[in-house]
C-alpha cells in the first residue's frame, strides 16, 4: 500500500510540475502567440539556481555546525564528495534545523522566480526579430546550448554528475513515507495559486491584449498595443513560472541533472497544452495530468507496484513507448482536433472588473453632469 | 436568345449550371455557350457570381447541379488538371503566376502537359508576339514584374498549351486604367494570333463589352441579359443595374436637365 | 615556434572537418529540398538518416555481406528504407495537415511528433535486440594516404566529400533544368496554379520526399561507414544540419559550403580549444547551435546564398 501511495504522490508532484509549465506555455503561446520552444531552458535555469543556492547555503550552515571544513575543490565547493557527504547526512546528524530546510526551499523558489524573470526578459529579444517556426527553433537551440554547457561544465551544477544532495524541505521529517505526500500537498498549493493567477490574468485587459496580438499583430499595433512590450511581459511571467516549476522539481528529487532538461521535456509540455486545448487553462490541467501519468506509471516498477507484472522485454521498451505515444498524440491532435480536446472559451469579465467598470462609468456620468 | 450559337459549333456549353462553395449556392441555373473564335464577356455588379461561375466551369468551385459540355463531351465533374489536359486554360484573378520562377520557366510550366520541346518553343514565340514586353524579361523572376506585366505573363502562361478555350478571371483587377486598356487590347491580338475563343469576366463592364462579341449580364447568380456587346451597352435599364459610374452620371445629368 | 605536432593536428582537424562538414552538408541537402518544396522545417528528418544507417547495418550483418558489393547492397537498403520512412511520414502526417491548411509552426510541431515516433520506436527495438544500441558497418573506412603518421585521408573522406559535391550539383541541375525540378519549384511557389497548369502536385510531393529521404539514407550510409551509429545519432546532429541549411539560405550549394564551414570550425576550434585551453571537446556542438541562433536572428534569409529565391521573412 505504501508503494502505491508513494506512486500517487509522485504522480501528483509531476502533475504539479507539468501543470505549472503548461500553464505558463499556454500563457505565452495560447494567449500571446509566442512559441516558446525553449521552455525547458527557463525551467532548467530555475532548477540550477534553486539547487545551487540550497546546496551552497545548506553546505555552509551544515559544515559550520558540524565543524567540518569543506574546501580545496577545483569546481564549485558543493560539487565535492565531502559536500555530498555533509549534505546527505545533515538531517540524520541534525546539522540542519527544520526551519533552515524550509528557509532554503523558500529562498530557492524565490531566487528561481527572479532568475527566470530576468532570463525571460533577455529571452524575449529574439521575439523582436522572429516569429513562428524560426522563433521556435531559435529558442529550442538556446535551450540546448545551456544544457550542453551545464552538462560539460562544473559550474553551475557539477557537470554530468549533477547536484545530488540538494536539501529538500521535508528532509527533517521522521516519517519518510509521508514526505512525498507532504510535498505533493505543497506542490498542489503552488499549482492552484498559479492556476488562479493565470486564469485572472488571461481574462484581464492584459490577457485580451495578448490575444489581440496573437490573432493579428498588425491590428494590435494599430489599436495602440506595444507588442514588443507585451511579448517581454509574457515571457517574463511565463519564464518565472517555468523556473519555479524547475525549482519545485529539484526540491522534490533532491538533485539536478542537466539531462533532465532535454528538448523532449518541452515537447511534453507542448503535448499537454495541445491535449487540453490552446488558450484553455482547465484543459491544460487535464493534459498535464495525462503527461504526468505517462511519465510516472508507464514503467515496469510502477506497474509492478500497482500489481501489474510485465514480461522483461516489454519492460525494457516501456520507457520509450511513452514518447512514441506522445508523438502519435501530437500528430493525431493536429489532424483531428487542432483546437485541443476542450475548445477555447470566450473571455470572461470577472465580477470585480465589472464592478470597477460600473463605478468608473458612474463617475464619468457624474463628471459630465457636473461640467454641464 | 436568337443570337445564341448552334449547339454543334459551341466550344463550351453549360446547361442549368449551379455552383458555389461549401453549402452555399452562388450561381444558379446558368445556360451559357461560346463558339469558335468568339470573345464572350461576363459582366455584372460585385458579388453577382461572375468569378464563381468561371470557377464552377473549371472545377475549382463546387458544382451543385447542371452540366458543363466541352466540345460536346460532359466534363462537369472533372478536376482542373483534367480540363487543362483536354484543352481548356484558366487564368485565376490573383496569384496567377509563379513568383519564384523566371518568366521563361513560368511559360514552361504553362506548357507542362506538352512533351515536345519544339511545340513549347513555338508556343513561347506566339506568347512573345502577343506580349513583346515579356521577351526582354525572360530570365527575370516573375515576382519582380510590374502588375501589368504579371497579368500578361499570367495570360501568356495560359496560352502555352495552345488551348481551345481560354478563361480569364478579371485580368485587369488592380491595374491602372491605362495598363488595363492595353491588356484588354492585347486580347484581340490573341484572337488574331491563335484564334482561341476567350471567356472574360470583367469588372470594367463597358471596356469588356466593347471588346467582346457577345456578353452575359449576371445579377445575383442568374443571367439578367445576354446579347451582343453593343446591344447590352445600349440598353438603358442595364446601365442603371450594373454600370455604377454611368448611373451616377445619369443622375447628375437629370439634375442638370 | 609552433610545435610540428600541433601543425599536424590542425591539418588532421581540417581533413576530418572536411569529412564531417561534407556529411552535414549532405544531410542538409535533403532537408533543404523538402523545406523548399513543402515549407516544412522537418525535425523528423534526422531520423531518416538514422534509419538509413541502421538499414545499411542490418542488411550487411543479417546477410553476412562483404566487400564493395556488400557495401553497394547496404547503400541500396539505406536509400530504400530512408526514402520509405520519409514518404510514409508525409503521407500519414504532413500531407493531410497541409491539405487542412496547417501553418509552418503546426508542421514543425507535427514533425517533432513524427520524429519522436521514429526515434523512440527504434530505441525500443534496439533495446530488445542484442548489438543494436551501437552499430557500424562491418566493412570499415580504410586509410588511403598517411600524412606524417598523424593525419590521414581515408576512403570515408573521399566518399563524403565527393557525394556532397555530386549531389549538390545534381540537385541544382534538377531544380533549374529538369521538368520535375521546375515542377517542384512551381508547386512550392503556387500550388493552386500548379494544379491548374496540369501538374500533379501530389506526385511532385511524393518524388520530393523520396529524393529527400534517399539523400538522408545516403548520408546515413556514409555515417555508418565511418562512425558508430546509435538510435539517437541523427537527432544529435539535427541542429547541426539545421544550422548548415539555414546558414546556406536553404540553397543546395549554400548548404554544402555552410556544412563544410561548420564541420571545419567544429574540428579546428575544438582541437585548438583542447590543446591550448584544455576545453572539453564535448562543447563543440555549441558552435553549431550558436551559429544557428545568430543566423536565424540576424540573417534568416541565409548567409551563403548562391541561388535566387524569394524566401519570405517568416512571421
Amino acid at each position: 500500500m505504501e508503494g502505491v501511495s508513494i506512486l500517487f504522490s509522485q504522480w501528483v508532484i509531476w502533475f504539479g510540475v507539468y501543470a505549472i509549465m503548461a500553464l505558463s506555455f499556454n500563457l505565452e503561446y495560447g494567449y500571446g502567440g509566442v512559441p516558446n520552444f525553449g521552455k525547458v531552458l527557463f525551467m532548467s535555469l530555475g532548477a540550477y539556481s534553486a539547487g545551487t543556492l540550497a546546496a551552497w547555503l545548506g553546505l555552509q550552515w551544515a559544515s559550520s555546525k558540524a565543524g567540518i571544513a569543506v574546501a580545496g575543490y577545483t569546481g564549485p565547493v558543493y560539487c565535492s564528495p565531502e559536500a555530498y557527504h555533509v549534505l546527505s547526512t545533515a538531517s540524520s546528524q541534525g546539522w540542519l534545523e527544520p526551519s533552515q530546510y524550509i528557509l532554503l526551499f523558500v529562498a530557492g523558489v524565490i531566487l528561481a522566480a527572479i532568475v527566470g524573470a530576468v532570463f525571460g526578459a533577455i529571452g524575449s529579444y529574439p521575439t523582436l526579430r522572429l516569429g513562428g517556426d524560426f522563433l521556435a527553433i531559435t529558442l529550442l537551440a538556446l535551450g540546448e546550448i545551456v544544457r550542453l554547457i551545464a552538462y560539460n561544465s562544473e559550474w553551475p551544477v557539477c557537470s554530468f554528475n549533477g547536484l545530488t544532495a540538494v536539501p529538500t524541505p521535508f528532509a527533517w521529517y521522521e516519517n519518510k513515507a509521508l514526505v512525498d505526500v507532504l510535498y505533493a500537498v505543497l506542490i498542489i498549493g503552488f499549482t492552484v495559486l498559479f492556476y488562479i493567477y493565470t486564469h485572472y490574468v488571461a481574462n484581464s485587459p492584459w490577457g485580451r491584449a495578448l490575444k489581440a496580438m496573437r490573432d493579428d499583430e498588425l491590428v494590435a499595433q494599430v489599436y495602440g498595443y506595444n507588442t514588443a512590450k507585451l511579448r517581454l511581459q509574457v515571457l517574463v511571467v511565463g519564464s518565472a513560472m517555468a523556473a519555479v516549476a524547475g525549482a519545485l522539481l529539484v526540491f522534490y528529487a533532491g538533485s539536478v541533472q542537466a539531462n533532465t532538461f532535454k528538448p523532449e521535456r518541452t515537447f511534453e509540455v507542448i503535448v499537454a497544452v495541445m491535449l487540453g486545448g490552446v488558450a484553455n487553462n482547465i484543459g491544460v490541467l487535464v493534459g498535464a495530468a495525462v503527461i504526468a501519468a505517462l511519465n510516472v506509471f508507464l514503467n515496469a516498477s510502477a506497474l509492478e507496484t500497482l500489481g501489474i507484472t510485465v514480461p522483461g522485454n516489454v519492460a525494457t521498451t516501456l520507457p520509450y513507448l511513452r514518447y512514441v505515444i506522445m508523438g502519435i498524440l501530437i500528430v493525431i491532435i493536429l489532424l483531428y482536433k487542432p483546437q485541443g480536446l476542450i475548445p477555447e472559451k470566450p473571455v470572461q469579465t470577472p465580477f470585480l472588473e465589472k464592478l470597477r467598470a460600473l463605478i468608473k462609468e458612474k463617475h464619468v456620468v457624474e463628471e459630465a453632469a457636473g461640467t454641464k | 436568345m436568337g443570337e445564341r450559337a448552334m449547339p454543334g459549333s459551341a466550344v463550351l456549353r453549360t446547361e442549368r449550371l449551379s455552383g458555389g462553395y461549401g453549402k452555399m449556392v452562388i450561381v444558379q441555373g446558368i445556360d451559357f455557350s461560346i463558339s469558335r473564335g468568339e470573345i464572350v464577356a461576363i459582366v455584372g455588379p460585385n458579388g453577382s457570381g461572375k468569378s464563381t461561375f468561371l470557377k464552377t466551369i473549371y472545377g475549382i468551385a463546387r458544382v451543385f447541379d447542371g452540366k458543363v459540355l466541352f466540345e460536346g463531351a460532359d466534363v462537369t465533374h472533372l478536376p482542373p488538371e483534367a480540363k487543362t489536359r483536354m484543352g481548356m486554360s484558366f487564368v485565376p484573378q490573383t496569384e496567377n503566376i509563379f513568383p519564384d520562377l523566371t518568366v521563361e520557366e513560368n511559360l514552361e510550366m504553362g506548357a507542362y502537359i506538352i512533351d515536345d520541346p519544339e511545340k513549347i518553343r513555338d508556343a513561347m514565340e506566339v506568347v512573345f508576339n502577343i506580349f513583346p514586353v515579356l521577351k526582354g524579361f525572360r530570365k527575370v523572376l516573375a515576382g519582380a514584374l510590374s502588375g501589368g506585366q504579371r497579368q500578361m505573363l499570367a495570360v501568356g502562361r495560359a496560352l502555352m498549351t495552345r488551348p481551345k478555350l481560354l478563361l480569364l478571371d478579371e485580368p485587369t483587377a488592380g491595374l491602372a486604367p491605362k495598363i488595363a486598356l492595353e491588356l484588354l487590347d492585347s486580347l484581340k491580338n490573341i484572337r488574331e494570333e491563335t484564334g482561341t475563343p476567350i471567356i472574360i469576366v470583367e469588372q470594367h463592364a463597358r471596356r469588356a463589352l466593347e471588346l467582346a462579341d457577345r456578353g452575359y449580364v449576371l445579377v445575383a447568380g442568374r443571367i439578367a441579359a445576354e446579347g451582343s456587346g453593343r446591344d447590352i451597352l445600349s440598353r438603358p435599364d442595364l446601365q442603371e443595374l450594373f454600370l455604377g459610374v454611368q448611373k451616377k452620371s445619369l443622375v447628375e445629368k437629370r439634375k442638370e436637365g | 615556434m609552433v610545435d610540428v605536432a600541433i601543425l599536424y593536428g590542425i591539418l588532421g582537424a581540417l581533413i576530418n572537418g572536411l569529412r564531417v562538414g561534407s556529411l552535414y552538408g549532405l544531410m542538409a541537402l535533403g532537408l533543404t529540398l523538402i523545406y523548399r518544396v513543402t515549407s516544412i522545417p522537418n525535425f523528423a528528418y534526422a531520423e531518416y538518416i538514422t534509419y538509413g544507417a541502421y538499414a545499411a547495418y542490418i542488411a550487411m550483418t543479417a546477410l553476412a555481406l562483404k566487400g564493395t558489393l556488400g557495401l553497394a547492397f547496404a547503400l541500396a537498403a539505406a536509400l530504400a528504407v530512408a526514402a520509405l520512412a520519409a514518404l510514409a511520414s508525409d503521407e500519414l502526417a504532413f500531407k493531410p495537415l497541409w491539405v487542412r491548411g496547417a501553418s509552418p509552426l503546426h508542421l514543425l510541431v507535427a514533425s517533432i511528433g513524427v520524429g519522436l515516433v521514429l526515434r523512440y520506436s527504434l530505441l525500443a527495438v534496439a533495446g530488445l535486440a542484442a548489438g543494436l544500441l551501437e552499430a557500424s558497418l562491418p566493412v570499415r573506412s580504410t586509410r588511403l594516404i598517411s600524412i606524417g603518421g598523424i593525419a590521414s585521408i581515408e576512403t570515408s573522406h573521399v566518399l563524403a566529400v565527393s557525394a556532397a559535391v555530386f549531389f549538390a550539383v545534381l540537385l541544382r541541375i534538377m531544380f533549374t533544368r529538369t521538368k520535375i525540378g521546375k515542377a517542384m519549384r512551381a508547386t512550392a511557389s503556387n500550388p493552386v496554379l500548379a494544379r491548374v497548369s496540369g501538374i500533379n502536385i501530389y506526385l511532385v510531393r511524393r518524388v520530393t520526399w523520396i529524393i529527400g529521404g534517399g539523400l538522408a539514407g545516403f548520408a546515413g550510409f556514409v555515417y555508418a561507414y565511418y562512425y558508430y551509429v546509435n538510435p539517437e545519432s541523427g537527432w544529435l546532429m539535427l541542429l547541426w544540419i539545421f544550422a548548415a541549411a539555414t546558414m546556406g539560405g536553404f540553397t543546395f550549394y549554400g548548404s554544402i559550403i555552410s556544412g563544410l564551414i561548420l564541420g571545419i570550425a567544429e574540428q579546428v576550434i575544438s582541437f585548438l580549444g583542447s590543446t591550448y585551453f584544455g576545453l572539453n571537446t564535448a562543447y563543440s556542438p555549441v558552435i553549431a547551435l550558436i551559429t544557428l541562433v545568430i543566423v536565424l536572428m540576424y540573417r534568416p534569409e541565409g548567409v551563403i546564398r548562391l541561388e535566387a529565391l524569394s524566401l519570405k521573412k517568416r512571421v
